[in-house]
């Protein structure tokens, strides 16, 4: 189930390249990394703040206090008498208090925290460490008492409280400022990269683009850009989850050095989870992603070929095809299920929540141990760090899932960017030819096989040549080779007497019209088709259309050459379509057309007018065919057929005809 | 919510025991989660207080890992139910959909379009089933959550619980406030993103127009600003959805500020108020605190589901609207095909497509149906094919009445050819033998001759194993057709229809097959739509039709010596190819 991908660059060159991308965007990347620090830092001061409030003044009451003479603003008067706590500077008589049983006791005498109260009569009977018992003198300290110890802590408390929320409001503003600058840097870089694309796409030879379907083409520049965001991303998180990690680790030892060092053992644990999770999940998640794409394709099959189905009654068939796959997914999935549960976020979670346990234990026999002094507060603010711990550790793994993707993304999107470019590209320089080429002796395969083999062909300017024979007879190699969509290896091309890669082969387009079978069309409006870019006023446009006889057409649409044309043209019909691609030529003027003729079904109308644009177009300009139809090209000067890559007849119709044994004659008998 | 269980019921009684146990499971849960706040803050009092045992410390450790280990094991069960649940809904819901699919006819696929069908399909089903399973669970998680954790907050301190949590519900309401605004920030950005990919997508398939035209540069400049475009778009959803957290972080912030404040105050006054209580209420806070903020997020995914509710039942629950006779018979064998009056309309159309149509045709006659693009030939062609119910005056077969028979009995008689693409992805072999019926009595070699397919296999890369379409090979429009028409051929039905399937072959290929239909299927009736005269020149009878009205019929020799239309037509349509001298 697992299959390594070979891929175009290693993981690490992959990193070096997505992190010269990101470097355009350096001061974002600081900002976000500043704030990152910022947050870190501060969010591990915050359970130390609420330490500080419990340790010194909530549960600081709790402790050894010292008879004094002089007021000051940390002394309380209980009793008649001024107290403080002992910090050991003052001399005096010593009083301890304790919290036991719902109340606090006031109990004469300095008590060591390893004793414990153990029961209380007349006197207070207390166990030391060793078992010993021995007893004191003590009140019981009433609500109002407590108030009066309480009283000194007040000011310091509510200080500590403000500074809490100061501080996590902080925290949380740089919070914000950290994503946002983060992942603006990233949306940059896709936006980059996607630029960078659209330049490459452009100078790349046609040939790449028989190599692959434009939809898988389409897909790297739109959809593998995201995924190389994504690896941005993930880079991103995990360098910031070890940034947390550290400050966090920071903490622990600040606290407790023997149990941060204890807690390492838990990271063994933790990869070992993590390597074997990510192993197999991947796997699954890769067949499962890989299954719903076949289901998707099966159901957008049977959605665009309903009625084919119905009519060749196969719908128990498909539905049993369709039943099977999602069967095979379900399984799957229920075994993913089974994996995921078992070795998931649960497991986690329990690491996690058995840590805390260690440390319970680990301050628990702290606690018993006759030397050492706990205090509770550090077993919280331990748990809150652990807690902070959590979410960079499940960053970090979730994001490792997708590294996995946004690496194939961008070894496809790196792979794009260094591919060959196009050769013979260079400046308009504006050129304009008369008009005659010259075929000599070409030879041209795609692949193995030779699709054309010795052609000749002598054009002078404003004829007009017909190109005619079976699927594969090399007609349309012929011209892509003329307009220097490929490049020719054996044989050349003159125009006007030069060979014509002596031009750029934006020069011989600039003087080339094309109109294909079929005809592009754009999104935009017809008048947008028609100028492609060119700032032309509409008068113009409408003239264009009236001369090629086409205004018809666009006088029947209410906003005229101002109509929208959807993706792909899809609202207008094949032959519509083959008069705005007349339209666009004629605007153009150049001096060579060449016209692949379209082969779907147009009505006898459109079809006249087609006609008759076409003889308009083809006055005065060199003019080349590739028919389908026998009576486009009757008037031709010359027509060559074409079979298997050589020429096998030329002339015109007349000559043609006459010859009872040729292909032409063939073909026009059996139209008739 | 209750949509769920109105619109599902059949799956929440067939699983019932599943749901169940999830609820079991998730009850022991949620109150097992709740114990160890309650342990932690017992041993930290223990210890500030000075009076922990060794008894104690034991009891708390071991209870602690228990609970843990509890948590693990219910969390896995109640998933593995959940999710289970899940899946199993959405195969349910996948497979009623396309069962239900195969069912309508084509009124129905005028109103849904392939790419809104497949969106429903996919989209909406999986928004249903994590509807009604993992966020229904989670909903019901948070709700005792909420419960579990309230109660032990109040037996804390009723006070400190009461003013805590005053501004929590504001969560909820943000959440409620924000999350429909964010959801309409990405859908946005999904929308450019797809329009980016479409314009894309033109410029590559149309690549040598670009070059062609030396639009190199103007190309590349659309496109960037449309990238630039989906930046803009994505930036603003992102700024929006990082003061998501945030807000929730803030307002659980003030309320944490209030316990802490609050909590002190109880200590410093209350003596049966202990630090550990506080502790263990800021964790319980945070258990109530959570669940508000995934409440405001499921309730504003069950009121989006509703959507998807009503997209999903609109496809499942249509009935249609050509259903069988409870007696409807099987035909066997097509003698006579008689329409009588035919009218058709579409619903939403004031005029008729088809009007009056009075025919008859009989075993052994090919029919030629010609007329203008739009004049009815399809509609009249597909009412046969019962795709689209009969609007006025009817058809009959073998004298008895079209709806006495079993719609799908009639079509096992008819093999169609139609006017648009009808291949699948799969390979030529695959596509060919779509076609092969309990009739067929050709071989598919033969089926391939006949369709003049032959000449095509050399020049497929695999032949016959060849794929055809999205992953594959790219056959011409001839090809295509010549596969269709191979894969009629192979059915061997009483009736054939060539729908203007012959527009993208040649003239040679379609005399070829012209003579072949006559030949083999002299004794069956074949129905041929044209453009092209010369395809139909030789049918036994040829029907003219204008704006849906049969305008003219006879044989050719009849239809010539009219002088109408068709002679007109057929003239016009010699001259493209004769011969002057």
């Amino acid at each position: 189930m697992k299959h390594k991908k070979p891929s175009y660059l290693s993981t690490g060159k992959i990193f070096l390249r997505v992190f010269k991308y990101a470097l355009k965007s350096k001061l974002l990347l600081i900002v976000s990394l500043l704030f990152l620090f910022i947050f870190s830092v501060l969010e591990i001061a915050q359970p130390l703040i609420i330490k500080r409030v419990i340790d010194d003044e909530l549960a600081g009451v709790t402790t050894v206090w010292v008879e004094v003479e002089t007021k000051t603003d940390k002394t309380v008067f209980y009793d008649g008498k001024l107290y403080v706590k002992d910090d050991g500077t003052v001399e005096g008589s010593k009083y301890t208090i304790r919290y036991y049983k719902d109340g606090y006791l006031w109990l004469f005498g300095e008590i060591s925290d390893k004793d414990n109260i153990l029961e209380i009569a007349e006197k207070a009977v207390i166990e030391k460490s060793n078992k010993e018992t021995y007893e004191v003198d003590y009140h019981k300290l009433s609500k109002d008492d407590m108030l009066l110890f309480f009283t000194p802590s007040v000011r310091p408390i509510r200080l500590m409280i403000i500074l809490y929320a100061a501080v996590s409001i902080i925290i949380l503003l740089a919070r914000y400022i950290q994503r946002i600058a983060f992942t603006t840097s990233a949306l940059r870089l896709s936006l980059d990269m996607r630029k960078h694309m659209f330049q490459k796409l452009n100078r790349l030879p046609i040939a790449y683009f028989s190599t692959e379907p434009s939809g898988k083409i389409v897909s790297k520049t739109v959809y593998d850009t995201e995924g190389v965001r994504g690896l941005y991303e993930v880079v991103f998180s995990i360098a910031s989850a070890c940034v947390s990690l550290v400050m966090i680790y920071v903490g622990f030892f600040y606290l407790d050095w023997k149990l941060a060092l204890l807690t390492f053992v838990a990271f063994p644990l933790i990869y070992l989870w993590m390597s074997v999770y990510r192993r197999i999940v991947n796997a699954y998640n890769h067949s499962i992603r890989e299954m719903n794409s076949r289901i998707n394709g099966k159901l957008a099959e049977f959605v665009n070929g309903v009625g084919i189905i119905q009519i060749f009654n196969k719908e128990e068939q498909m539905t049993d095809e369709y039943d099977q796959l999602l069967v095979e997914n379900y399984d799957t999935k229920l075994k993913h299920l089974r994996i995921n549960t078992l070795f998931g976020y649960q497991m986690l979670n329990l690491i996690y929540r058995l840590i805390i346990v260690l440390i319970l234990v680990y301050f628990g026999m702290q606690y018993f141990s006759a030397e050492i002094v706990v205090v509770g507060t550090t077993i919280f603010v331990y748990i809150e760090y652990l807690g902070k711990l959590m979410g960079p550790i499940s960053d970090i793994f979730s994001n490792l899932n997708s590294l996995e993707d946004s690496l194939v993304s961008a070894s496809r999107v790196f792979e794009f960017l260094d591919k060959e470019e196009d050769t013979g590209l260079g400046p308009v320089t504006g050129v304009k030819f008369k008009g005659d080429i010259d075929f000599r002796n070409i030879r041209f395969r795609y692949d193995e096989h030779y699709v054309l083999n010795d052609v000749s062909i002598k054009i002078k300017a404003g004829q007009f040549i017909g190109l005619v024979g079976a699927t594969g007879s090399g007609k349309s190699t012929l011209m892509n080779l003329l307009e220097r969509f490929y490049d020719i290896e054996e044989g050349s091309i003159y125009i006007d007497g030069v060979d014509y890669t002596e031009y750029s082969k934006q020069d011989i387009r600039s003087n080339i019209g094309i109109i294909l079978q079929d005809p592009a069309i754009f999104e935009g409006t017809i008048k947008s088709n028609i100028t492609l870019g060119l700032d032309i006023p509409d008068e113009v446009v409408i003239e264009t259309l009236r001369i090629i006889g086409a205004d018809k057409f666009i006088s029947d649409y209410r906003e005229g050459i101002h109509t929208k044309v959807s993706y792909m043209g899809d609202n207008l019909s094949t032959g519509e379509k083959q008069l705005v691609a007349f339209a666009r030529i004629l605007l153009r003027n150049p001096s060579v057309i060449i016209l692949d003729e379209a082969t779907a079904n147009i009505d006898s109308e459109t079809e006249m007018l087609i006609q008759k644009a076409f003889t308009v177009l083809s006055q005065s300009r060199t003019t080349i065919v590739i028919a389908h139809r026998l009576s486009t090209i009757k008037n031709a000067d010359v027509i060559y057929v074409m079979d298997e890559g050589r020429i096998t007849e030329s002339g015109n119709h007349h000559e043609l005809y006459q010859n009872e044994d040729g292909i032409y004659r063939a073909m026009y008998d059996a139209l008739n | 919510m209750s949509r769920i269980f109105k619109e599902l019921g059949w799956f929440f009684r067939k699983e019932w025991y599943k749901f169940l146990l999830v609820l079991i499971f998730t009850l022991i849960l949620t109150y097992a989660v709740t114990l160890p706040p309650n342990y932690i803050g017992n041993i930290i009092d223990r210890i500030v207080q000075k009076d922990l045992t060794k008894q104690t410390a034991v009891k708390l450790c071991i209870s602690m890992a228990a609970a843990s280990i509890i948590i693990y094991v219910t969390g896995l069960i109640k998933e593995r139910c959940a999710g289970k649940l899940y899946h199993e809904l959405y195969y349910q819901l996948k497979k009623r959909f396309i069962i239900n699919i195969f069912k309508q006819d084509g009124d129905f696929f005028e109103d849904y379009h392939p790419g809104d069908l497949m969106n429903r399909a996919t989209g909406d089903t999986w928004m249903i089933s994590h509807v009604s399973t993992y966020l229904l669970f989670n909903f019901i998680d948070t709700i005792m959550m909420l419960i579990i954790s309230f109660i032990l907050m109040v037996r804390l301190n009723l006070s400190l619980t009461l003013f805590s949590i005053i501004p929590l519900p504001l969560i909820t309401a943000l959440v409620m406030y924000l999350r429909p605004k964010i959801v309409d920030n990405w859908k946005q950005v999904r929308v450019k993103v797809s329009h980016l990919n479409n314009i894309a997508m033109e410029s590559v398939n149309h690549v040598k127009l670009v070059r062609g035209f030396v639009k190199e540069k103007d190309d590349e400049a659309k496109l960037s600003a449309n990238a630039t475009d989906v930046f803009y778009t994505e930036r603003k959803a992102v700024s929006m959805q990082a003061l998501f957290i945030p807000s929730f972080r803030m307002i659980t912030l003030i309320s944490q500020g209030i316990a802490l404040g609050y909590g002190a105050y109880l200590i410093t006054h209350q003596l049966d108020f202990t630090v550990g209580n506080l502790i263990t209420f800021n964790l319980y806070l945070h258990m109530f605190a959570n669940p508000l903020f995934r409440l405001g997020n499921q309730i504003t995914r069950f009121a989006q589901s509703h959507v998807s509710f009503d997209r999903l039942n609109e496809v499942m629950d249509n009935e249609p609207t050509i259903i069988d006779k409870p007696k409807a018979i099987e035909l066997d064998g097509v003698e006579t095909i008689e329409f009588r009056n035919l009218s058709f309309r579409y619903p939403d159309d004031k005029n008729y497509t088809i009007e009056d149509i009075n025919l008859m045709l009989r075993r052994g006659e090919t029919l030629g149906i010609v007329g203008k693009t739009g004049s009815g030939k399809t509609t009249l062609v597909k009412q046969l094919l019962r795709s689209y119910p009969i609007t006025a005056g009817s058809i009959y077969i073998n004298n008895q009445i079209i709806s006495d028979y079993k719609k799908e009995s009639i079509r096992r008689n008819i093999a169609y050819v139609p006017q648009e693409h009808s291949l699948f992805s799969r390979t030529v072999l695959e596509n060919l033998m779509l076609g092969k019926s309990d009739k067929t009595a050709l071989s598919l070699d033969e089926a391939i001759r006949l369709a003049d397919f032959e000449k095509d296999l050399p020049f497929l890369e695999n032949g016959l194993e060849t794929i055809v379409g999205e992953a594959g090979v790219t056959l011409s429009g001839g090809q295509k057709q010549r596969l269709s028409i191979a894969r009629a051929f192979l059915k061997n039905a009483d009736i054939l229809i060539f729908d203007d399937s012959l527009s993208a072959v040649d003239g040679m290929t379609e005399k070829n097959i012209i003579e072949n239909l006559k030949e083999y299927r002299k004794d069956r009736t074949n129905i041929i739509c044209s453009h092209r005269l010369s395809v139909i020149e030789n049918s036994d009878k040829i029907i003219v039709l204008d704006r849906g009205k049969i305008v003219e019929q006879g044989t050719h020799q009849e239809l010539m010596n009219n002088r109408k239309w068709y002679y007109e037509q057929y003239l016009m349509q010699q001259m493209e190819v004769e011969d002057e001298t």
